[in-house]
């Protein structure tokens, strides 16, 4: 599903990534393990689009995307959680949840209309995108009012949903993003991820700042979400115990460079692994 | 007694357009922490485009297009002047709207050079089986009050009214809550934050250009009149905390109010109506002790 | 109190020498006729003096605003204050110029001072509009009370400022006028403020009121006072303001209330933010930018056979000046100085171009979307960033 080929990115001077290469079958559950500063969270940030890669290639569904911005590489199915949950802080809970599922609609069209666009000469795409900006807003809005009522069945069968892997998110609906805890908020972020009803998930060191009983409740629910609803993850992680636990193959990254990749259970056999990352 | 109650009055309605300039302001700090300088220059070039074409209609036929003209200027400062230092310090696009206010100054008076212009005054209109503006003025209690200031006040509180709910209800609302608050957040949402922050100037232009609208008649149409103004609808935006529409509305009625009370009641040797502005001025700082992100500001919290 | 350390005595002995060589010798000087034939006009003179005036409120208020991080859109308050006060001392009471100075400097610091303690409840931009009401209530004050300030007629300075000192004339035979005279006076009080302030700068206070900038928790947990350096920095910047005040009385010879509007103030920050915020150098070039730039027209770009700014468009012409600085160089006039000290030619012209064609990319594709940065945030032009020079 994900192809990442010999990524390098940078910020300014400083390289991070001197050619980073992945693959993320779909259904799957990839980790990325690595020490601090290793370059985890920059390559997510590279594929979600917040960062432009120097060179290298990402291919989502078989079209490339590195050259896309962050708005765009949302509509085509892919969901990045960042590091630190980055929530909606003074924004309700339902506020927040209301977000995630801002880009649902724009998949379908979005999606298209890249795939259009790609396939046009340079006049034919400057000519796209000026109809795009004159017109785009009230075609949009024109869509929004035509399938209001479709849109809010289907928002509030997401809202179900995601209250069901997170009860506690349904009692504190009206809370404000900033005072809910730790793990409530990581709970937050990945509902808020889901409702865009991504293809791809992006899970950027879920477990930080969290307690250990909280952070092996998140794990189980992500490991659910990939069984039973299909969703390909890709999760960064510094715990590499837990991460290795629910994940199908592995990546180990070290100063911007791949150094492994396995399936997972051959990397919690390793040796290497095991007595840098498993403290065995 | 009486007397006291007409110089509050007054107050409210000058306050209402102090209030709608800061709304106007507030709208872009809440999107940009950006406080913009230009804001009454961009109000009173609308003005002097909306003269122009106000010959070619009526006025309440014209008004949308006014507005929309309005719109589309906010939207394309943003683009061409704002856009390009997006990111940077919010001191560095301050000067940019310094510069903004200069430019846009001094290409109106060459453009429209020449005395003061008279402004016609929003004619009466009748929606819904109510007046607006017009002649005649209504008996309240012990004061007097005329239709059109009467309709001036209750303009400012529908826009308030209006931009709280849109805000508050609405998609686009939320989305420009959320940019305004964390646009990295944001994009990983699909937000178009660049779009976002382009409607949210276009949205300021336009309650701007009602302010200037309002305020064009009462002062005369020139190059310079918005300048006072600007300063006060600062103050009023301040008073009632930035990120507040609700408190743009209200410090401008608060300041008003004040400014003709001090004008009238303090003894003139030491204080007196040549110290309006630093008494009202005073006031403000003192609530801002009290209060440091204005009457209904929120306080950041800051995590370290 | 803190020892005040002069960086490195050799060097900066070596640099004042050498400025105030170049800074007033070469173009005042009449002793070399034929060799240094540049006699500056009258005019110019006083420009440079304004110029020299500039960079101590300059200096001043980038070490509130630059290195401590405190808005202040106010300090014309200051300036005034430090005219006044040496304009009233000299005019009403006869005392000698060099005293005066000194006394509006310290009175305004001491204002300085009192406005700090409150501003410590105050952040950011309610910093900023509660000391543009101190600048906007500055003028109304000052005709108010009209016992002290003379009110609106303002205050005639020019019988009391000094002529040059005879022995100038008599040791090295030399005539000089009152104006340049005014501006050697002026040069020699900007020389003492700015090894004043490079010392600051670089002393213990100078990274304190770094770190409260950066971040005042942090600060306060290392042990940094913050209430006490906020206030010491608002006071040493009104003092800067009120020392620049009374220069201003001397050059301009003529002060009244209506001098010390808003827009002095908000002129005082343009300057530093284009002349470049925490930095020494900033502080000059912006003095000069703001005395200078009006000037371009008419100095550069209307002998370009074709062009034609008129007086009409000067503001505008200002207006877009200051919008390309801060697109172009975003760490001001000095950030751009240190690019090209740091870089070859042709790294500059690239890093402007991709600047431009960003600039141009986004003016034209709908599908551009803000907030995306080419190569990481920190990118842009972090060699520009006045920290980058240590």
């Amino acid at each position: 599903m994900l192809q990442v080929r010999d990524l390098v990115a940078a910020y300014g001077p400083i390289v991070a990534l001197h050619g980073v290469s992945l693959d993320v079958p779909e259904g799957s559950i990839v980790a990325v393990l690595g020490a601090n500063g290793a370059g985890k969270s920059t390559t997510l940030r590279a594929i979600s689009g917040l960062l432009r890669a120097r060179s290298g290639s990402i291919k989502f569904e078989g079209q490339r995307i590195d050259h896309l911005s962050a708005e765009q590489i949302v509509s085509l199915g892919m969901s990045h959680i960042p590091e630190g949950r980055q929530l909606f802080s003074e924004l309700t809970v339902l506020e927040n949840l209301r977000l995630g599922a801002y880009s649902r609609f724009a998949q379908a069209d979005g999606h298209g209309r890249l795939a259009h666009r790609q396939g046009l000469s340079l006049l034919g795409r400057l000519q796209h995108d000026l109809i795009q900006a004159a017109t785009g807003g009230i075609r949009d809005l024109a869509r929004t009012v035509r399938e209001y009522g479709h849109r809010r069945r289907d928002f509030d069968a997401a809202l179900k949903q995601i209250f069901e892997y997170f009860p506690i998110l349904a009692q504190r609906k009206n809370q404000v993003a900033g005072t809910l805890s730790g793990g409530e908020q990581q709970m937050l972020a990945i509902g808020r991820g889901l409702m865009a009803r991504p293809r791809l998930l992006l899970l950027d060191e879920p477990s930080m700042g969290l307690a250990p009983l909280v952070t092996r409740e998140i794990f189980e629910i992500i490991q659910a979400i990939n069984r039973t609803q299909g969703v390909t993850i890709l999760v960064v992680e510094q715990n590499a115990n837990l991460a290795l636990e629910i994940a199908h193959y592995g990546y180990v990254l070290e100063t911007g460079r791949i150094a492994l990749a396995d399936t997972s259970e051959n990397l919690r056999k390793s040796e290497a692994v095991r007595r840098s990352y498993l403290g065995q | 007694m009486a007397d006291f109650w007409q110089q509050v009055m007054a107050g409210l309605a000058a306050g209402s357009l102090y209030g709608l300039l800061a709304l106007a302001v507030v709208l872009i700090y809440r999107s940009t922490t950006v406080l913009n300088f230009a804001q009454g220059e961009m109000a009173m070039f609308t003005t002097f485009v909306a003269w122009s074409i106000l010959q070619w209609g009526d006025y309440w036929v014209m008004f949308p297009l006014i507005l929309l003209i309005a719109a589309g200027f906010g939207g394309l400062i943003e683009r061409v002047a704002i856009r390009p230092v997006e990111g940077a310090p919010v001191l560095n696009i301050i000067i940019v709207t310094l510069g903004l206010f200069a430019i846009v100054n001094n290409v109106a008076s060459w453009r429209w050079a020449g005395m003061p212009k008279a402004f016609p005054t929003p004619p009466e209109i009748h929606v819904a089986g109510i007046k607006f503006f017009g002649g005649g003025a209504l008996h309240i209690g012990p004061t007097v009050i005329s239709y059109h200031d009467l309709t001036i006040m209750v303009f400012a509180v529908a826009i308030m009214v209006i931009l709280y709910l849109f805000f508050q209800y609405t998609p686009l609302g939320l989305a420009m809550r959320a940019t305004a608050q964390n646009p990295v957040a944001s994009r990983l949402m699909g937000i178009r934050v660049g779009r976002m922050l382009t409607i949210g100037w276009a949205l300021s232009a336009t309650v701007g250009a009602v302010a200037g609208l309002l305020i064009a008649p009462i002062v005369l149409l020139s190059s310079s009149m918005m300048m006072g103004v600007l300063l006060y609808a600062f103050a009023a935006a301040v008073l009632g905390g930035l990120d507040s529409p609700v408190g743009a509305i209200v410090g401008g009625l608060i300041i008003g109010i004040s400014e003709n009370l001090v004008g009238a009641y303090t003894p003139s040797e030491w204080l007196g109506p040549d110290m309006k502005l630093t008494v009202t001025l005073g006031i403000i700082f003192l609530v801002l002790l009290v209060r440091p992100t204005g009457i209904f500001g929120r306080r950041v919290l800051r995590r370290v | 109190m803190r020892r005040l350390r002069p960086p490195r005595t050799s060097r900066v002995i070596i640099f004042v020498v050498l400025a105030f060589f170049l800074l007033w010798w070469i173009p005042f000087s009449h002793v070399l006729p034929g060799v240094f034939p540049l006699r500056f006009a009258p005019y110019r003179t006083l420009q440079a003096s304004q110029v020299a005036m500039w960079v101590i409120v300059a200096l001043g208020l980038n070490i509130l605003t630059g290195y401590n991080g405190q808005i202040s859109l106010g300090h014309g308050a200051f300036m005034a204050i430090g005219a006044y006060t040496a304009a009233i001392l000299m005019v009403d009471h006869g005392w000698p110029f060099w005293i005066t100075i000194i006394a509006g400097g310290v009175l305004a610091g001491g204002v300085g001072f009192l406005v700090g303690v409150p501003a410590l409840r105050l952040t950011g931009p309610y910093l900023a509009m509660a000391t543009l009401g101190l600048a906007l209530a500055t003028p109304q004050i000052l005709k108010k009370y009209e016992g002290l300030t003379h009110g609106t007629q303002g205050i005639n300075v020019r019988p009391e400022v000094p002529p040059p000192p005879a022995f100038i004339k008599d040791w090295f035979h030399i005539t000089l006028s009152r104006d340049e005279w005014m501006y050697l006076l002026v040069l020699f009080i900007v020389f003492i403020m700015t090894i004043l302030a490079l010392n600051i700068v670089r002393s213990r206070l100078g990274r304190a009121f770094v770190a409260i900038r950066d971040s005042e928790v942090a600060a306060q947990a290392m042990g940094i006072s913050v209430p006490r350096y906020k206030t010491m920095a608002f006071a040493i910047s009104a003092f800067y303001a009120g020392v620049a005040g009374g220069a201003y009385a001397l050059v301009m010879e003529y002060i009244s209330p209506e001098n010390f509007n808003f827009l002095m103030s908000i002129n005082l920050l343009t300057t530093i933010v284009i002349g470049g915020l925490a930095s020494i150098l900033g502080s000059v070039l912006g003095a000069v930018g703001l005395v200078l730039v009006p000037e371009l027209p008419d100095l550069v770009f209307n002998r370009i056979p074709g062009v034609n700014i008129g007086a009409e468009l000067s503001w505008a012409f200002y207006g877009v000046v200051l919008i390309l600085i801060m697109i172009f160089a975003p760490y001001g006039l000095a950030g751009l100085f240190r690019r090209l000290v740091r870089l070859r030619p042709a790294m500059v012209l690239r890093s402007l171009r991709t600047t431009y064609s960003r600039w141009v990319g986004a003016l034209t594709s709908p599908l551009a979307s803000a907030g995306e940065t080419e190569d990481g945030p920190e990118a842009k032009s972090s060699q520009d960033h006045p920290d980058a020079e240590r």
